[in-house]
């Protein structure tokens, strides 16, 4: 009965660790509202458009300070809002080139990594799509794909039999390409709401890149030569600018894949953890910019044709819930939280030794509680380490 | 013996276990519909691409049902003082103990096994074996959190002591928050795998309610009625 009571007492413990920092943050904790930032090819300046808590509205800056109107703003953005401006008819005159809507669109691209998409772990099963559809149209055809160990296995999902001939011919056009299976990880773009297919990355078993398409029904397998044993992820973003077929994330950061031959191209990335943290890279006809949110800050850098870095800024995110962090380091002695990523993963954290001076207050409220009762001093050793959640265990238990 | 523990939820066991066929029927119906009108491959992609699938409330129902069966099963005991006697029956603690609680849940094991066994026959017609594997990971866990739910309520219902009482039925919200955040439907699910680590959690989960019952029941059988 002992042991149990230890047991029931622990978990009590554990269950205040998780909760009781939840608490405080739900009850206290302001939301934040991240300022955003862009690049003004007008100033040759970074924007930032942020909103005023006290004075509940939007303000707009440059970066060297100066404030702008919406107005302003927008028209200092003329790749951003070009659809406004052109039927406005205040499209920037210094761009009269570029006064063509499709023109811009064409010229345009946009490659967002949020941790809402990062952090999916999907189920083993991808599809391909017809690379060059009969009627032009992009479809799904009726097989899902898996890999087995020493094959993929094209299952019909009308019937779920698998197909076994269709199966040889890409498991055979995948070995002659130097694929090793069994197949480790597939990247793809399920959707047909894009322009075209680029088909799917595959990596095999000794971490090398593999790209497959179907077209006209048959195999296009192309070895990337890309061998990588951190890959975390391969995010596809088919583009008619055809520049890259997508982001590379691995241990070192993001890098764009070419179209030139599968070269990596090095992305500035530096401080970014995708499990948690928005990044983006904004392509216009006559800028590319990085853009990543960190959690005390925004970073941009402005880089050239070659993605090399011209130049960066930064802007801090002021934190509204400072006071909230310093509560908790002074109160709570560790939490228990979720680590960021695709699963629910509780992890002992923010273990705190400025919480001493509130363990000892807590001891000493336990005496006036217990006044005159006999109380082993092993409650007291328990209140010193757990701090709160020790004493609140003890008075209930 | 079992016969006799049966009829302390006879009625509600019975009203539930149609409740339960009612909403799998629904569930298969609605599945039947759906790949009538947009077809088995349709419904995988849906599935695979946007976590497009609902148990139609069959988990909750499932959670409600080994609530409902415990809180009868146990108010049973606690109220006509039954316990007072089938404790001090001429076993080991832990076997009278074991034997309140087991008789109980061995028919809400023998519903949810039924129930998988069905959902399999009519899901695994249409899903892709990858599909069932989470389907089934998730229900799996599903049951075994309305197993945990049956064994929380031993230690609210059965502990004399109020204050203990209170703190255990505290803790089953705080784990029924929790459940849901590790395990919600499908369609709410933040990503595919995300309960992957959930059985460890449920595992400290089920310390606690253990716990919390064997301490309850001996609490009760040293007479700290209150």
């Amino acid at each position: 009965m002992k042991i149990l009571k230890i047991v029931y007492f622990g978990v009590f413990i554990l269950f205040l660790a998780l909760f009781l920092p939840r608490i405080i943050d739900t009850a206290l904790s302001e939301a934040k509202k991240n300022p955003k930032v862009y690049f003004s090819e007008n100033l040759n300046q970074f924007l930032i458009q942020g909103y005023d808590r006290e004075a509940k509205k939007s303000y707009f800056l440059t970066e060297s300070g100066d404030e702008l109107s919406t107005e302003g703003f927008m028209q200092n953005l003329p790749f951003k809002f070009y659809s406004y401006l052109l039927a406005k008819g205040i499209f920037p005159d210094q761009y009269t080139d570029w006064a063509n809507a499709d023109k811009i669109r064409a010229n345009s691209q946009i490659l967002a990594i949020k941790p809402s998409f990062y952090n999916q772990k999907s189920i083993p099963l991808f599809t391909l799509l017809e690379s060059k559809p009969k009627f032009l149209k992009l479809q799904f055809n009726n097989y899902g794909i898996r890999g087995k160990k020493d094959r993929i296995e094209f299952v019909n999902l009308e019937t779920l039999k698998v197909d076994d001939a269709l199966s040889q011919t890409y498991t055979d056009a995948l070995k002659q390409s130097g694929f090793i299976f069994p197949l480790k990880c597939h990247y793809s773009n399920p959707t047909t709401r894009k322009v075209f297919d680029e088909g799917a990355f595959l990596q095999d078993k000794q971490n090398t890149i593999f790209h497959l398409k179907m077209i006209n029904g048959k195999p296009l397998v192309k070895n990337t030569k890309i061998k990588n044993a951190t890959i975390k992820k391969i995010i596809m973003n088919e583009n008619q600018r055809k520049e890259f077929y997508g982001a590379l994330i691995d241990d070192s950061g993001v890098k764009l894949i070419s179209y030139d031959n599968y070269r990596l191209i090095p992305l500035p990335s530096r401080m970014y953890k995708p499990e948690s943290m928005v990044y983006s890279l904004f392509i216009t006809p006559l800028s590319r910019t990085v853009i990543i949110n960190i959690n005390d800050k925004v970073e941009a850098y402005k880089l050239d044709n070659n993605y090399q870095i011209l130049r960066n800024f930064s802007f801090p995110i002021e934190n509204n819930n400072q006071w909230i962090t310093n509560i908790k380091k002074y109160l709570l002695p560790f939490t228990l939280k979720k680590k960021d990523g695709y699963r629910h993963e509780y992890t002992l954290s923010d273990f705190s030794f400025l919480v001493l001076l509130a363990n000892a207050l807590f001891a000493l409220l336990y005496l006036v509680v217990t006044f005159k009762r006999k109380v082993p001093i092993l409650h007291f050793i328990i209140i010193g380490i757990f701090g709160i959640y020790g004493f609140i265990a003890l008075c209930l238990y | 013996m079992f016969k006799k523990e049966f009829y302390k939820f006879k009625d509600v066991y019975l009203l539930l276990v149609v409740l339960i066929t009612s909403f799998l029927a629904y569930l298969a119906f609605s599945l039947k519909n759906m790949v009538q009108n947009f077809g088995a491959l349709d419904t995988n992609l849906s599935f695979l691409f946007k976590k497009k699938f609902t148990f139609f409330h069959l988990d909750d129902m499932n959670l409600v049902f080994a609530f409902v069966i415990a809180v009868f099963v146990f108010f049973h005991e606690r109220i006509n003082g039954r316990l007072r006697l089938s404790l001090h029956f001429p076993h080991s603690s832990a076997r009278n103990i074991g034997f309140i609680i087991m008789c109980g849940l061995l028919f809400v094991f023998f519903v949810y096994f039924v129930e998988i066994i069905l959902l399999n026959i009519i899901l695994g017609a249409v899903y892709a074996k990858e599909i069932m594997y989470v389907l089934n990971y998730s229900l799996a866990f599903n049951y075994v959190f309305g197993f945990l739910l049956y064994i929380f309520c031993c230690g609210f219902i059965i502990e004399p002591v109020k204050k203990r009482a209170i703190v255990n039925f505290i803790v089953m919200l705080g784990s029924i928050y929790l459940y849901y955040e590790i395990n919600p439907d499908i369609y709410a699910f933040d990503s595919f795998y995300a309960n992957d680590f959930g059985f460890y959690y449920m595992g400290i989960v089920a310390l606690y309610a253990l716990s919390a019952a064997f301490i309850a029941f001996d609490n009760y059988k040293r007479g700290y009625i209150k």
